[in-house]
């Protein structure tokens, strides 16, 4: 059993917030990755959890203990480094039982259980023939292992990741990303993982807390996030290209709201104006490249635009189309689609899929948000 | 092939041949005192040390080692007793001290740190007179033990400087993974980062030890029974009041250096990649 809690923590260095009102709850034997830019707080919070860095406001809970303030050797977690952090001195025996000698009379273990301990996980990462090397004699994905055998050595109750996998090249760093899975829900380890890499949060990830600027944005499973991101950031964050993001105007009409895109509009009924009455007029429509659909004649409630350029992925194009107004939209299509550069084609969005977010806190208008959807997906259906 | 032209660009000519005559300008008072070394008297007096014809000889080796008035003995042994203490003590107290301003803070230490290099500013001989009564109040004037503490004292400072900028340039991490691990500031400090900074402790050990060795002006204040002198002083009093025989001033001055040399030579290794010491001032 190992549940972390944090509770309102605030962690400053000098003037700036790294940490901002961080409230997170991570449950038992749950694979909690901390996704957002660089200097987004993701990496001081997994330093408050660790015991590094102590918060200037808030709790930290371990298993319902207040660790708010304990030193990181009693809290009975272990964390791997984005530079692996090997002791250089030491061999890669060494390094793997130094958890374990140093806690030796504490555990009360003797020198046949540790190597024993640092046989077996050795085994269980495939680095028993490397244990008399010095770690300036392995490669990065050695030197990852060793790092990860070191963490797993006292099997602690919580695992701490610091970007582990950053400095792999993108083969090794994709097949230890299954590995890496594979040996958490094996072991069942509570772990919080921090990283930048969408696509490593959208694979690893139970559940993803999007950060930015200290704060926690959105925290739901990988798939909430990217099919209901509550927050432009989120929308913007994820996804390779992100969602579309289109500046409109929304304003009252005579049953309802109107909401004016350039190269469309649309009516919203049965959402009074009281609803956007924050909004100042302006709003942010998200759609997903993956949601739109491309066709060469103007089918009703299409947008028109024309090819600006096509990427080909393979087994997909990104295709980026000019509407009104020099907008770039991204699509998505099979690669089995051919569009030119420079023709005129037209748009169809996926309606159930569309976002609406206040342009001035960027936060999902919910309301707005779920008639759009529900009166456009029953007029695609008819 | 390639790097056989690589090898005769003008730019690595001209830097190694700027270096081999830097070397032996540098080298060029040791060329004369090796020379005198090996020279009788006679054709030191007459010719002087830079004319290569004429005869060779150990005898001057033999003459200062053997003769019982010179008492080179003593004072290696002297400087050495002197010399060793006076390197490990500064060595232990002051990388401690650095680790303490390079990664904990506490109050004044700024103010502390200044002191410290305040201290490496001020010459030795400005204090020597407040020292020499120190000594004498503390009953330790023509004693081995007070030149040992003088000279410990005197390293730290230094030690503490060097070390702090070697220590800032380590990576945290390693140490930060350690605390995460379960180990305390002590073993974190004589487990991982003293053998770490090997380098560093090799290069402090050397220079301060050749500097306590090549002391000649705290020993000729603070030593003067012959029995406590060291071997600087023990070189100085070869040469006789009226009479200067060159060739056993030079030899007695070559056995002296050997020591430091060895010390050098055995550290070579870590010496150059501890030097970087000196030139970081990060952190």
């Amino acid at each position: 059993m190992a549940r972390v809690e944090l509770r309102d923590v605030v962690k400053r260095f000098g003037k700036t917030v790294a940490v901002d009102h961080v409230s997170l709850e991570i449950n038992d034997k749950e694979f909690f990755i901390l996704l957002g830019p660089s200097g987004c707080g993701k990496t001081t919070t997994l330093r408050l959890v660790a015991g590094l860095e102590y918060p200037d406001e808030g709790s930290i809970l371990i298993d319902g203990e207040d660790v708010t303030y304990s030193e990181p050797k009693d809290r009975n977690v272990a964390m791997v480094f984005q530079n692996y952090a090997l002791y250089p001195n030491m061999s890669v025996y060494d390094n793997i039982a130094f958890p374990l000698k140093i806690r030796k009379k504490q555990l009360g273990i003797t020198d046949d259980e540790i190597r024993k301990s640092v046989t077996e996980v050795a085994r269980l990462l495939r680095i028993e023939d490397l244990l008399n090397r010095k770690p300036s004699q392995l490669s990065g994905g050695q030197q990852q292992r060793v790092a990860l055998a070191r963490a797993l050595v006292r099997r602690p109750k919580i695992w701490l990741m610091d970007e582990p996998l950053s400095n792999l090249d993108a083969l090794l760093r994709i097949a230890m990303r299954a590995e890496l899975k594979r040996l958490q829900k094996e072991l069942g380890i509570t772990t919080i993982y921090v990283t930048h890499d969408q696509a490593e949060a959208m694979s690893m990830a139970d559940r993803i807390a999007v950060m930015n600027k200290g704060r926690v944005i959105q925290v739901g499973d990988p798939k909430e996030v990217f099919l209901e991101p509550r927050h432009v950031f989120v929308a913007t964050f994820l996804g390779s290209p992100p969602m579309n993001i289109i500046e409109c105007v929304i304003e009252a009409i005579d049953n309802g709201l109107l909401l004016s895109c350039p190269g469309f509009t649309k009516e919203i009924k049965g959402v009074s104006s009281d609803e956007v009455d924050g909004v100042k007029g302006k709003v942010y429509l998200g759609i997903r490249p993956e949601f739109i659909s491309i066709s060469k004649s103007p089918l009703p409630g299409t947008i028109k635009g024309v090819v600006y350029v096509v990427e080909p992925l393979g087994t997909e194009n990104i295709v980026s189309v000019n509407i009104i107004g020099d907008i770039i939209v991204k699509v998505k299509v099979g690669s089995d689609i051919n569009v030119n550069t420079g023709e005129t084609i037209y748009l169809y969005p996926d309606w159930k899929r569309i976002s609406i977010f206040d342009s001035d806190t960027g936060k999902l208008l919910t309301r707005i948000t779920k008639q759009l959807r529900e009166e456009y997906t029953e007029e695609a259906m008819v | 092939m390639k790097r056989r032209i690589m090898l005769f660009k003008p730019s690595v000519i001209i830097s190694n041949l700027a270096a081999w005559i830097i070397a032996f300008i540098w080298l060029l008072p040791f060329i004369g005192l090796f020379m005198t070394s090996t020279r009788p008297f006679e054709e030191v007096v007459l010719k002087g040390w830079w004319s290569i014809i004429g005869d060779y000889t150990i005898k001057n080796y033999i003459e200062v080692l053997k003769n019982q008035q010179y008492d080179l003995y003593t004072g290696f042994k002297n400087s050495l007793i002197v010399a060793l203490p006076s390197t490990v003590m500064p060595l232990i107290i002051a990388a401690m001290a650095a680790y303490a301003f390079s990664r904990f803070s506490f109050i004044m230490k700024n103010l502390l740190f200044i002191l410290i290099l305040v201290i490496m500013a001020i010459p030795q001989q400005t204090m020597v007179i407040p020292l020499f009564f120190l000594l004498k109040s503390m009953g330790l004037l023509d004693k081995l033990l007070g030149v040992i503490l003088i000279h410990s004292s005197w390293g730290i400072a230094w030690i503490t400087f060097f070390m702090k900028n070697y220590f800032s340039m380590l990576p945290r991490d390693v140490e930060e993974a350690a605390r995460v691990d379960g180990a305390s500031y002590a073993t974190i400090f004589f487990k991982i980062i003293l053998p770490i900074s090997i380098p560093a402790i090799a290069a402090a050990a050397a220079i301060q030890f050749t500097w306590v060795w090549a002391d000649f002006f705290f020993a000729l204040i603070f030593l003067y029974s012959p029995e406590n002198m060291v071997i600087t002083q023990k070189v100085v009093a070869i040469k006789g009041q009226y009479h200067i025989d060159w060739g056993l001033l030079s030899a007695g001055s070559i056995l002296a250096m050997i020591p430091p040399i060895i010390i050098y030579a055995a550290l070579q290794k870590y010496y150059l990649r501890g030097m970087v010491g000196w030139v970081t001032g990060k952190g």
